[in-house]
């Protein structure tokens, strides 16, 4: 055996594209969790006294020793565990109705019940608040006047409506999370439990609950995390009877007199708690991941439903999309086409005023509407491109690092936007950047890359990677395979990521609030903003964003249903 | 100078020794087929071959030219490495045509329009695919796609064609028929092709040298009968599905060695160099070898001095399995249970029979496990 005597060079340059393009996707999402990560901790060491700048415990202390802040903190746990609690019932009981049973109509309501997915949180909040304010709420008076209730009966100001509108808001997160393992049950799990003697309530609890367990605690602790971390519905929720919660408190610290470093160790405080909880979430799952997914496509056992049976199932429909979709719309549309709302609506008297004021008149709502457009376009654009590259390091890169890069590219999944907001603002406030749209967008991709990171993620963990392979040996440099096998077969999940990512950037606040300016606006910022002066154009401006909202939804069902059949 | 040869290649995953210094050399045209147990290392090596893992150690050469070389830093990437490659999975693009799947080689390489057409229809009518070429290649069946992920292999010309368990996920009419067009193909194209298999029926059908491998390791290579017949290494033996019992050598007599295995059973073996007595044994003979008939009438088992030329022991029927062409037995000698594959005669559990076994079907080895 002689060695060859001519030594080919391998071409460096094809290898250099397939290490250096995914990495740059971790590197970029790593400096943005990273950037306001450290500002808001050094901050929160910072403390400034008469001799100058210290670093110190004393805003922790501060904060530590304020009864406030305990306030704040047991009410957003409160309200956060009231949510994820109402959600997980909610989602569960929604997601069984329309995978294992025959209610009729079941397809239409397995979209349906998507749909407050897709919505804003705070114009759910405020139209619930057209809804059921004391006296004035269009649901308040109809009770008042034609049951003889008490006007005042619902307390939509408080921490129970916003457990309300927050529970109808992140339903879908439950059900999203539990219906795809509900359906990949294998059928005869179920099956053996009643052929040996088991009801169907003690086959539920001991055999479907368990199996769905770690969907379950997963839908859970994200609807526990972000909800309680939510800036919308307290803002307008909670924040007008003067009760605290944590991102309330943290938006006061940071209006005028500011006192950024107690926002700040608050916000560490609540990183503390999110990042804990994340990583505790993926130690748990992580030992029992493959209990329930066994990757066979099994079709779910049907129940058929008698006849109470099928009556609680459409009441159950009836209330979430009438209390989800149907009435805050209604409520909405009503509001924004009276000249002067009154909690009635006069058929006589309806206009477009409030549209044409918001659309053309009010130089503040059209530019935010152009600004919301712009960040939403170019945001899901820009965040969409670093996704596929981390997606693709997580499931095709380095085999040693894989995991970690994973845990910590999923970190700003729990993050809630408002602390985020504080981290870019704190890191932008002396720098051209400060008071730009460049900062909003930054912080848009930011908090919510995970998102549809996840989303290519789940697609690219069901693609062979043999299917890549076979190109690269058919002659295919890293370049081609990409562009002719695997970006093609992404294509759904890029689609859907780039509308998810679309969608949350339209309705985004809680980042917002903290880092927009005067010209910078967006349309959550805006519909804030005109709250303080007339709710009919708020809810002219409002039924735009939805507007906005439902034709990415609809975009979202069609790309699907394309693709599906 | 062989047109492949792979040198003392090794490949750990973390603690996973997956390839443990595996050298391996193909003459061009011909077929060798890797052989083993699942685990065993067999698609490393292939995988490696194509540049998809990089080996940690020793070097690979296809047609004189090296294409990973641990000691010198090269590593051809695998679209560098001119080869074609079929997967088990097929792994048939779900996004394209069958044409498109099939003209993708050519298409990266930037062949011109009509000639990629040309091509594509001639290898398509090549493996019986010419009515489907415009079909989404997933409507098509397994065979079918099979033969979509063959003609992709193959219609850039490559010299070197892998095979990574192509046919287990076909049903065994398919196979077959699939097996007889494959040795066709290779005839008419002329290609050197490394096959991946856990079938030895496979193996032993289409290579001309078939290498058996276990934990990382070659166990043994050559010529298909050589390697089934006589067995190089207790694995081997048991592989390939033969009885190996264990035993203690009583007697020598130049190759043949007799072996006395449990309950006082005595069984002549031959073994590659002679077993002094009192070795620890493993005696490997395969199920086709024990022959099985009606008893005539009841005869002892002799402990001869002399090896004969066949040995007859009293036996019984234990389990009897009717397979179609041949039956195959569990047969009783004294405590020693044998397998045995027969023609069909019809015999049923608890018959007594004799079993007749030949000593130089009797493979001897010494057995490295026993003190």
């Amino acid at each position: 055996m002689t060695a060859s005597t001519e030594i080919s060079t391998p071409r460096r340059s094809g290898r250099l594209a397939e290490v250096a393009l995914p990495a740059t996707g971790v590197v970029i999402g790593i400096l943005l969790i990273l950037g306001p990560f450290l500002a808001t901790v050094i901050r929160s060491l910072l403390y400034w006294e008469p001799d100058g700048v210290n670093l110190s415990l004393k805003n922790f202390a501060a904060l530590l020793s304020d009864p406030r802040f305990y306030q704040a903190a047991g009410n957003t746990v409160l309200c956060g565990a009231g949510a994820t609690l109402m959600s997980c019932l909610l989602g569960f009981s929604l997601a069984w109705i329309v995978s294992r049973t025959d209610l009729p109509g079941r397809r239409w309501f397995e979209i349906v019940n998507l749909v407050p997915f897709f919505l804003s949180p705070y114009v759910g909040a405020i139209s619930w608040i057209y809804l059921a304010a004391p006296h004035s709420g269009i649901l308040s008076q109809f009770l008042s006047s034609t049951f003889g209730l008490p006007p005042d009966l619902i307390p939509i100001y408080g921490i129970g409506g916003a457990i309300w509108v927050l529970s109808l808001f992140y339903t879908p997160y439950v059900y999203l999370f539990i219906i795809a393992p509900m359906r990949q049950m294998d059928p005869a799990l179920e099956d053996a439990a009643r052929v040996h003697g088991a009801g169907f309530w003690t086959t539920l609890r001991h055999i479907t609950l368990p199996l769905l367990h770690p969907a379950l605690i997963s839908g859970a602790l994200v609807v526990f995390v972000t909800s309680a971390g939510l800036f919308d519905v307290p803002l307008a929720l909670t924040a007008p009877k003067g009760i605290r919660m944590m991102p309330t408190e943290i938006f006061g610290l940071v209006q005028y007199p500011s006192d950024f470093g107690r926002a700040s160790a608050f916000g560490v405080v609540v990183l503390a708690v999110t990042v804990l909880l994340t990583l505790m979430q993926r130690h748990y799952l992580g030992r029992r991941r493959f209990e329930t997914v066994t990757g066979k496509g099994y079709r779910p056992r049907i129940i058929a439903l008698r006849l109470r049976g099928r009556i609680a199932a459409f009441a159950l429909e009836a209330v979430y999309i009438g209390a989800g979709v149907v009435l805050p719309v209604m409520a909405l549309l009503m509001v924004s086409f009276s000249p002067l709302w009154t909690g009635r609506l006069d058929p006589a008297r309806l206009t477009t005023a409030n549209y044409d004021y918001v659309l053309f008149s009010y130089s503040l709502t059209r530019q935010a509407i152009l600004n919301s457009l712009f960040l939403a376009l170019v945001g899901a654009s820009a965040g969409i491109v670093i996704s596929v590259l981390q997606a693709y390091y997580v499931n095709r890169g380095n085999r040693r690092r894989r995991a970690l890069v994973d845990a910590v590219l999923s970190l700003p999944l729990g993050i809630p936007g408002i602390i985020l907001g504080l981290g870019f603002l704190i890191l932008a406030i002396r720098t051209p950047l400060y008071s730009t749209l460049a900062i909003i967008l930054i912080a848009y991709v930011a908090r919510f890359f995970p998102f549809s990171t996840r989303t290519i993620s789940a697609m690219l963990l069901a693609i062979n990677p043999e299917l890549e392979q076979s190109a690269r040996a058919s002659g295919a440099s890293w370049l081609q395979t990409m562009r002719y096998v695997l970006l093609p077969l992404l294509l759904p999940a890029i689609i859907a990521g780039w509308l998810m990512l679309f969608v949350i950037f339209i309705r985004e606040l809680g980042a917002t609030i903290l880092l927009y300016a005067q010209g910078t606006e967006t349309i959550s910022v805006a519909l804030v903003v005109l709250s303080e002066h007339s709710i009919g154009r708020v809810a002219a401006l409002a039924v735009i964003q939805l507007i906005l909202l439902l034709f990415a939804f609809t975009l979202f069902r069609a790309t699907r249903a394309s693709l599906l059949g | 100078m062989a047109f492949l040869s792979i040198r003392n290649l090794r490949k750990r995953f973390d603690s996973l020794v997956a390839v443990d210094g595996a050298s391996l050399e193909v003459e061009e045209g011909h077929t060798l087929a890797l052989l083993g147990p699942s685990g065993c290392g067999k698609t490393t090596i292939l995988r490696c071959l194509a540049g998809l893992e990089m080996a940690d150690e020793g070097a690979i050469e296809i047609a004189g030219k090296p294409v990973f070389d641990h000691a010198a830093g090269i590593n051809l990437m695998p679209e560098e490495r001119e080869l074609g490659i079929v997967f088990q999975s097929y792994a048939v693009w779900p996004h394209m045509s069958v044409a498109e799947n099939v003209a993708f080689p050519l298409m990266v390489r930037g062949v011109p329009k009509q000639e990629t057409k040309d091509r594509t229809a001639r290898i398509l009518e090549l493996v019986g695919l010419t009515a489907a070429g415009h079909k989404g290649a997933t409507a098509l069946s397994g065979g079918q796609q099979q033969r979509v992920a063959l003609a992709r292999a193959l219609i850039h010309e490559p010299r070197l064609v892998l095979f990574d368990e192509p046919m287990s996920n076909l049903d065994a009419q398919l196979r077959a028929q699939m097996r007889m067009e494959l040795s066709v193909l290779q005839d008419r194209l002329g290609f050197t092709a490394i096959y991946v298999t856990h079938d030895q029926a496979e193996a032993f059908a289409l290579a001309e040298t078939v290498a058996v491998m276990n934990q990382g390791r070659i166990e043994t290579v050559g010529e298909p009968r050589r390697v089934f017949h006589r067995p190089a290494t207790p694995f081997v033996a048991r592989f390939l599905g033969l009885n190996v019992l264990r035993g203690r050598v009583v007697a020598a007599q130049g190759e043949f060695s007799r072996v006395a295995l449990a309950d006082g059973v005595e069984i002549w073996g031959s073994a590659a160099s002679p077993l002094p007595e009192g070795t620890a044994a493993l005696l490997c003979v395969r199920k086709e070898h024990v022959a099985v008939r009606r008893a005539a009438a009841a005869a002892a088992a002799l402990a001869t001095a002399q090896p004969p030329a066949e040995q007859v022991f009293p036996a019984e029927i234990r389990t009897a399995s009717f397979l179609g062409l041949e039956e195959e037995y569990i047969v009783a000698v004294g405590g020693v249970e044998l397998g045995s594959i027969q023609p069909p005669h019809g015999l049923r559990a608890g018959e007594r029979v004799e079993a007749v076994i030949r000593p130089a079907d009797c493979v001897l080895f010494a057995d490295a496990a026993a003190g």
